[in-house]
Formats: structure tokens, sequence, C-alpha cells
């Protein structure tokens, strides 16, 4: 893919893969490099999706990347313990925002990342079930299942 | 949540920091046999050679196309374009042209199995696919030319292709469809390696639910400079 169009999709697109990848591994830093890691392979690879569909493949991308990221760190989950953890919340965060993005990244993975996409992203079932590489019925177990831990945890 | 993640956002000077470095990065150097736009489960293959006129007729014809229309009952264009690359040498580009509209794809799912599906024939191959092996099925042309079919995973999670050996059995080139540019699985790893690709990196990957017969020669058109 050549650069111009890299960079077009850069610009459409970086923040959405961010806001994803922070859903996934919870971490500023990791994020970004997610994002860099996507688009650098852009240009490396003969790449080419119907315009339509390059932000769900996009993010399907990152959602690998994601992955491996949390294989290769030999970890499953964001440490919530760590000292770091709340140097990680972001400027302009009201208590409310803080109590949210905190709760939902206590949700595990599996429920986190799906109640992200349906929920924020605005994805249907079958397009997060392609995006994620689940069965629609199993992306919608994981959203109930978190979205009724969730509750129960913002209720207390 | 939506205003929460709202005021997620990228780090402003670092996503300069990404973007400067896109643009500055030069795309990887291509070999001269893997094909420049051969997207869309192989519907045009390109190649730069450097050889005779004779030759890369006869390479372009044996490529894909004569297998993929034989099965298929379609027609194909051969177009030859002789250029100088920047060294001062000749080279051929040649490129393989079809309508792939009526292609069907080699591995197809029905009522819960996984079929590989050729020339109308419906094998159920259920229990010779899974996430670790795959179904083949090869030809030989008169010219020793061989083309290898494969179709591995399971129903829920499968991918098909093909593959060109000359008669040294030397990857040309080969393609496939599965859901992802990043799709790894034990199965494809397995042909990369017992199929002589070498490297997963020369394969074509192609989405398998999202295919446009006609989008590989759109791109040609709109990228005229790549072809």
């Amino acid at each position: 893919m050549k650069n111009e169009d890299v960079i077009r999709l850069f610009d459409l697109y970086s923040n959405d893969l961010y806001k994803f990848a922070v859903s996934f591994l919870g971490s500023k830093h990791d994020a970004e490099d997610i994002v860099q890691e996507v688009f650098s392979k852009l240009l490396n690879k003969n790449m080419f999706f119907e315009k339509r569909n390059e932000k769900a493949y996009l993010l399907t991308m990152a959602a690998n990347k994601c992955k491996d990221h949390l294989k290769a760190s030999a970890r499953n989950d964001i440490d919530l313990d760590s000292e770091d953890w709340h140097l990680q919340y972001y400027d302009g965060f009201t208590e409310q925002n803080k109590v949210v993005f905190d709760e939902l990244m206590r949700l595990e993975e599996q429920f986190r990342v799906p109640i992200y996409l349906h929920y924020y992203a605005g994805y249907s079932y079958k397009e997060i079930s392609q995006i994620l590489k689940l069965s629609e019925s199993a992306v919608a177990a994981r959203i109930n299942r978190g979205k009724e831990r969730l509750r129960i945890r913002l209720e207390d | 949540m939506k205003d929460t993640f709202d005021k997620v956002i990228m780090n402003e000077a670092r996503q300069q920091e990404i973007r400067s470095e896109l643009m500055g990065k030069k795309r990887a150097k291509k070999t001269w046999l893997a094909p420049i736009a051969a997207i869309a489960a192989a519907i045009a293959v390109i190649m730069i050679v450097p050889y005779t006129r004779e030759i890369v007729v006869n390479a372009a014809a044996d490529l894909y196309m004569t297998f993929i229309a034989k099965h298929n009952n379609l027609d194909y264009t051969v177009e030859e374009t002789k250029l100088t690359d920047t060294e001062g040498s000749v080279v051929y580009q040649v490129s393989t042209v079809m309508n792939f509209s009526e292609m069907i794809p080699y591995g197809q799912v029905k009522d819960g199995k996984l079929y590989f599906v050729l020339d109308g024939k419906w094998e159920d191959i259920t229990d010779k696919s899974s996430d670790i092996h795959y179904y083949r099925y090869e030809e030989i042309q008169d010219n020793g030319y061989k083309c290898v079919y494969f179709v591995g995973g399971t129903p829920d999670d499968y991918g098909w292709g093909q593959i060109i050996l000359n008669e040294n059995r030397e990857y040309i080139s080969g393609f496939v469809a599965v859901d992802t540019e990043d799709y790894d699985a034990g199965w494809l790893r397995d042909v990369v390696c017992k199929e002589n690709v070498i490297d997963r990196e020369l394969l074509t990957f192609v989405s398998k639910d999202k295919l446009d017969p006609f989008w590989a020669i759109k791109w040609r058109e709109e990228h005229p400079s790549e072809t």
C-alpha cells in the first residue's frame, strides 16, 4: 500500500484504533505501539480492502496485535493494582468518567472488548464476531454477561 | 461510556511522530515473481520479468489462469508491455486478467460441513481438514507445472486457495482466501511448509467474505504507476 493511502487511513482511524487498543490493553503506551504497528504493517504488505470495510479490517488487525501483545507479555489482563494504573487516567476525566473507565477495565478482556465495540464503537454482534473471530452467539453471551457484571459493580 | 471514551485521545505529539515515520518509510521491495497487484483471489496476475517475450507469455499463460479458467469455464486475456527498468534493462510487464464474477470458491460450507468444490463436484472434507490439517488436490499440466488446491480449517473457521509450482517444483505464485490478512492457523503454516511456499509473505492474502471480482481491475486503473 502506498504511503499516501496509509496516511489517509491513519488520519481517519488512528484515534479509533487507539481507543480500541486502550480498551483491549488498558495502557496508553501499549495502545500507541499497536497503532504504529498496524499502520507500519500496511506499508509493507500487498494489502487492499474495500473502503466500506476498511475500519473493521483495521480493527481486526489491531485485535490480532493486541492478542499477540498479551501473549508476549504473559499476562491475560490489566494489572489494576500496579502503581502506574492511576497515572493512566486521561486529562479531562470527571470522577464519573474515572469510575466507568476503571470498572470497565476491571472486567476480563473477553467481556470488556466486545462491550467497548458494541456500546462505544457501535458495531453489531455480527461485525464484532468478524473483528474478534468469534461466533455471534459468543459475542452476545459475552456482552450480556459483561454488561451484567458492569452493572452490579457500578451499582455498588 | 460514550462520554468516557470520547476523552480517550491519543497523545498528539506521539500521533504526529508516528505519522511522520509512516510518511518517510519506504515500501518493502517485492520479489520479481510476486504478483504486484494480484488481488481478490488472483483476478489479475501481473509480473515484471527480465526474460524473453516467449518465456514471459508462456509463464503468464501457465499461471493461475489456465487452471482457474478450465474449472470455471471462464475466458481470460494476457496483456504484455515492454518496459525499461531503472537500470536500463528491458523487462516485460505481463498481466493476466479475467472476470471472476462466476468463480466458484474451492472451499465452501454447507449444512455445517466443509466441502472441496471443483468442477461442480462437492467432496465432503469435514473429517479431512482441521485447525492443523488441510485437504489438498493437485493437478499437473502438460508442461509439468503443478497446481495445488487446498482447503483448511473447520466449518467455523476455514480458508482456501491455490499454489502454482513450476516443473522443478519451485514456488511461482499463490493465494489464500481467508477472513483476515493476519489469519494464522496451523493448517496454513502446514501449507506454507509442505507445499514449498517457503514464506507466507509470498502468498497473496485475500478476504474470502468480501471478494469484489472487479476490484483488481479498478485498482490498476487508479494506480497506473504501481502496475
